[in-house]
């Protein structure tokens, strides 16, 4: 996610919500990148030192599902997107949300990427078990572990961006 | 205390690219913001995500700052001891506990409604920057198992202070 989000704001936003029904207030709630470009700047900082030493196509199956699980639209609409460019099968990107049930449509080294992502973004739910953080490093060596960990972590700080300020997906 | 365990990835060693903007991060999101402030919900936060380094680190700071005990110990209950916070302090938790707790549902307009009516746009995204930026410390820190009272900079003998969201 390194597009600047600020276009968008045209998109009018009332108390009693959009003329398209939706159940809350939608369209962004405020244009936090130019309210705030130091912290922009950091972001993308964050965002261009995470990604080093990965394999692109794992880097957006471990984003669009990351964004699934914080449910942010803009993120998921943006890496579904990304990911298709890149190559990446409708299947696979379908069958996401259900990984675990669809073994054979990924590595034995995505599953495990995937694995580690879901703990990382629940840590509410407990912690990173042994089991998932075992089973990644035995497909990861040390130093693509640390850079996978940044990743996961960047993707939950674009996702709670995304979400906290709304940013609302582009059209199709 | 002595610190004798050793972390289960040497994570800010072996990516050493992360350590400075997510410390950029944080030293952004801070600015304008009460110090005081920024050390409960750095508290708040931390005990969401389960990271011991982090609780034991912001805790710490918290003391040093002149923050008490009882507010510290009441903080996982904040909305039982509304007294004892502010109607400020109360809107930026409210805001911490949503965008901590994305995966369950969302930040809610009421939520949302409430920090900005105390802290301003700007504020509000500095507040988010910085519940944002210690979700991120968790994530790592937890990840990785560092030991409480470790080192977070990139080298080995980084000298002080210790790192993180400090």
């Amino acid at each position: 996610m390194t597009t600047t989000p600020t276009p968008q704001t045209t998109t009018p936003a009332t108390a009693s919500g959009t003329a398209e029904g939706a159940a809350h207030r939608h369209g962004p709630r405020l244009p936090w990148a130019k309210l705030a470009p130091d912290v922009y700047k950091a972001m993308i900082a964050l965002d261009a030192a995470a990604k080093q030493g990965l394999d692109p196509t794992l880097v957006e199956l471990v984003k669009i599902r990351a964004s699934q699980l914080n449910h942010c639209a803009f993120c998921i609409d943006m890496h579904i997107r990304d990911a298709r460019k890149a190559g990446e099968t409708e299947q696979r990107i379908y069958l996401l949300n259900a990984w675990e049930e669809a073994a054979g449509h990924y590595t034995d080294k995505e599953q495990a990427a995937l694995a580690l992502t879901e703990a990382i973004t629940l840590l509410t739910d407990g912690f990173v078990p042994d089991a998932v953080y075992d089973r990644a490093a035995g497909h990861f060596g040390d130093t693509e572990l640390a850079q996978l960990i940044a990743l996961i972590t960047t993707i939950n700080a674009w996702n709670r961006f995304g979400v906290s300020t709304r940013m609302a997906p582009g059209r199709a | 205390m002595t610190v004798t365990e050793t972390p289960r990835l040497p994570f800010y060693r072996l990516a050493p690219g992360i350590h400075g903007p997510l410390l950029a991060l944080t030293r952004a999101a801070k600015k304008d913001l009460d110090p005081a402030l920024v050390e409960l919900l750095l508290i708040r936060a931390s005990q969401l995500n389960h990271c011991a380094f982090c609780l034991d680190m912001h805790v710490t700071d918290a003391r040093k700052a002149g923050e008490t005990d009882e507010r510290i110990a009441l903080l996982g209950a904040w909305e039982e001891a509304t007294g004892l916070y502010s109607p400020e302090e109360q809107a930026a938790l409210a805001l911490t506990e949503a965008v901590t707790l994305l995966p369950q549902g969302g930040v809610p307009d009421e939520v949302y409604d409430r920090a900005a009516a105390h802290f301003g746009d700007t504020g509000t995204v500095r507040l988010i920057a910085l519940i944002t930026a210690i979700n991120s410390w968790n994530r790592i820190n937890v990840a990785a198992r560092i030991p409480v009272g470790a080192s977070l900079a990139p080298a080995e003998a980084a000298p002080t202070p210790v790192g993180g969201a400090s």
